[in-house]
């Protein structure tokens, strides 16, 4: 009998986890070393104490409460018993209760074996472990799209240069022939002032058709960036001006021009501004056939100007508005897809840059943002 | 100019050239064309040519080394060149060996019929000075050479004496009555961009207000006496400067 309490003593006091032996009365029977030390309670204050009233009362836990006073009478024996609990002494703890109730047969009495396993420490580390995962999670997808934007600018570059190449080698070749087809028709002309209806106009054909394939070879040539940009300093409301003279609009789209009185004197290539200025004036009166209004402001900004065309037009949607300024990208049924690349491209070349606003069914609203600042190259 | 205009077209590409002579043949200039750059030339050498438009672009002499041939020549030739190539290093020397202007292909034919016509126009000098020795010598000169000269001694109401272009106006800087600088003032409210030539035998004298006519858009000074090629070299700046502003060449000062 000595033998085997002193064997199950040991057995106890060997386990270097938290353990308590209760009598049916939840008082303490024994608790082994690592009880006290992990909860720092004192031993002499414990044997033959009611676990509640353990070290002032800390043990007064509703959860142990639950498992000793409801779960164990009817089930023997429960595992894994989760259990929160700030102590006064040694702070917020999280526990696993594993119960076994014993019987014994000597005196006909039941015991409980209680062992408590503080597990705040792992329960901390597998935060952490989550935390860490799901940033990492996010890191890896934060990389994973740069690596897929770099990629794409990758591919566009690639697009631009090998497309520059072509365009330089072709457009110019072009010019040639054509050159020599506009002089032949202007001959034509000049000498047959008289020719029949019919003949003029198909020499008007001609011509219109030469100076068609030459602006093509001019977009070309200008998405090759084949002239640098030749800055100087200029009035944007000249070049809005020069624009709408260029481009009268259809009887059915109002134009509006809003520009700042003070504006600064922009530093850019007059001409590929121009240009720039051109193309969204056509955009913007390409996507309204049915009329509209097309609002152009110009306002000072830090050394900046923002001049914005915005239109009551069909608008882009999101999947278009990723490709908007690539080469070789339309959505009109008549058009190379350069507009807006060689938009970007120059408007870059001048120091500037462009963005775009837009809402499907709406309309959009373009905004070239051009430098004051005059820099010496 | 009462003799017909003289026009040399060089291109490597025939049918470039003889669509162009054709052109300038119907429109009753003197045209010729020339298929390299050593054909051109030979004909400069030949003849009397008043304006050579050349294709840059070419074997073995391209139109600028053309263009520095030609000047041991005739300098003061003006010389046009055409490229279908817009980003050419050529186009950059040819304007900085001082070339008129680059025009690209296809060209604008209406645009090289009016600089022709701009070509043609007899060129006018007004020469304000009141000594009367002055005006004489310097105008029988010019007078030999082709110019129509005014000679104005008295410069009251000079202003509205001048047509609205074409001219060139040579001003002396001191007056009895008036100054240079007040007489420059009034052209320029009236005729912001004629060309006026300042001279003046009183450098140190005159030398705030030659700068203050130079910040009213003087085109240069000359200190008399000057010697006449240096005279002449700036007119022909000038006559060249207004023919490349013609066929659309920003202004560049090249003193």
């Amino acid at each position: 009998m000595q033998e085997a309490r002193e064997y199950a003593e040991s057995i106890v006091e060997t386990v270097r986890q938290p353990l308590l032996v209760l009598d049916a009365d939840l008082r303490v029977i024994s608790a082994n070393r690592c009880f006290y030390q992990t909860f720092k309670v004192r031993p002499e204050e414990t044997s033959g104490q009611l676990l509640y009233d353990l070290s002032n009362r800390q043990w007064d836990i509703p959860k142990l409460r639950e498992l000793l006073e409801e779960i164990i009478p009817e089930n023997a024996a429960f595992d894994d018993y989760e259990m929160e609990h700030e102590f006064e002494t040694i702070g917020r703890r999280i526990m696993h209760l594993n119960a076994r109730r014993i019987y014994r047969e000597t005196n006909e009495t039941q015991m409980i074996l209680l062992a408590i396993e503080d597990v705040s420490e792992r329960k901390r580390a597998e935060e952490k472990l989550k935390d860490h995962s799901e940033r990492l999670e996010e890191m890896v997808k934060e990389r994973t799209k740069e690596l897929r934007d770099a990629q794409e600018q990758l591919v566009r570059k690639e697009k631009l240069a090998v497309l520059g190449q072509l365009a330089g080698g072709v457009g110019h070749e072009l010019r040639n022939p054509l050159g020599v087809i506009s002089n032949s028709v202007y001959y034509l002309k000049m000498i047959h002032p008289d020719a029949d209806k019919k003949i003029l106009d198909y020499l008007e054909t001609i011509s219109s058709e030469v100076n068609r394939s030459t602006e093509i070879v001019s977009d070309l040539l200008n998405f090759s960036r084949t002239k640098p940009a030749a800055k100087e300093r200029i009035e944007v409301s000249e070049l809005i001006v020069q624009v709408l003279k260029r481009h009268s609009p259809s009887e059915k789209v109002e134009v509006t021009t809003q520009v700042a009185s003070d504006l600064p004197l922009v530093f850019v290539d007059a001409r590929q501004i121009g240009q720039v200025l051109d193309n969204l004036v056509t955009n913007a009166y390409q996507v309204m056939p049915e009329g509209g209004k097309l609002a152009i402001k110009a306002k000072a900004e830090e050394d900046k100007v923002l001049v914005s065309f915005m239109d009551t037009g069909c608008g882009i949607s999101q999947e278009n508005m990723r490709k908007l300024f690539e080469p070789l990208f339309t959505t009109k049924a008549r058009g190379m897809g350069l507009g807006l690349a060689v938009s970007k491209n120059l408007v870059e070349a001048s120091g500037g840059s462009i963005e775009v606003e837009s809402e499907e069914g709406k309309g959009s609203t373009f905004t070239v943002i051009l430098p004051t600042k005059v820099v010496q190259e | 100019m009462s003799e017909k205009l003289r026009i040399l077209i060089v291109d490597d590409d025939r049918r470039m050239a003889n669509t162009l002579l054709d052109i300038f043949k119907v429109k009753g200039y003197l045209a010729e064309a020339a298929y390299s750059g050593a054909e051109a030339l030979e004909k400069v050498e030949e003849g009397h040519f008043h304006s050579v438009l050349t294709d840059l672009k070419m074997p073995e002499m391209n139109g600028v080394d053309l263009y520095r041939a030609i000047k041991e020549i005739q300098p003061e030739l003006p010389v046009v060149f055409m490229t279908a190539y817009s980003a050419d290093d050529l186009i950059k020397e040819g304007l900085e060996e001082g070339a008129l202007a680059v025009l690209t292909k296809p060209l604008e034919i209406d645009l090289l019929l009016s600089f022709l016509a701009a070509l043609s126009k007899e060129r006018s000098i007004v020469i304000v000075d009141d000594d009367p020795q002055f005006c004489k010598t310097l105008g029988d000169i010019l007078r030999a050479r082709g110019f129509a000269v005014t000679e104005v001694t008295y410069p009251a109401g000079l202003a509205n004496k001048l047509g609205p272009d074409g001219q060139v106006v040579v001003l002396d800087m001191k007056f009895n009555s008036t100054s240079g600088l007040a007489i420059l003032k009034e052209i320029r409210e009236q005729y912001p961009q004629v060309p006026v030539i300042l001279v003046t035998g009183y450098r140190e004298e005159m030398a705030q207000a030659i700068e203050a006519a130079l910040k009213v858009k003087a085109y240069a000074c000359l200190y008399k006496p000057f010697q006449i090629e240096e005279f002449l070299q700036v007119l022909t700046e000038i006559h060249h400067r207004e023919l490349g502003k013609v066929l659309g060449q920003f202004t560049r000062k090249r003193r």
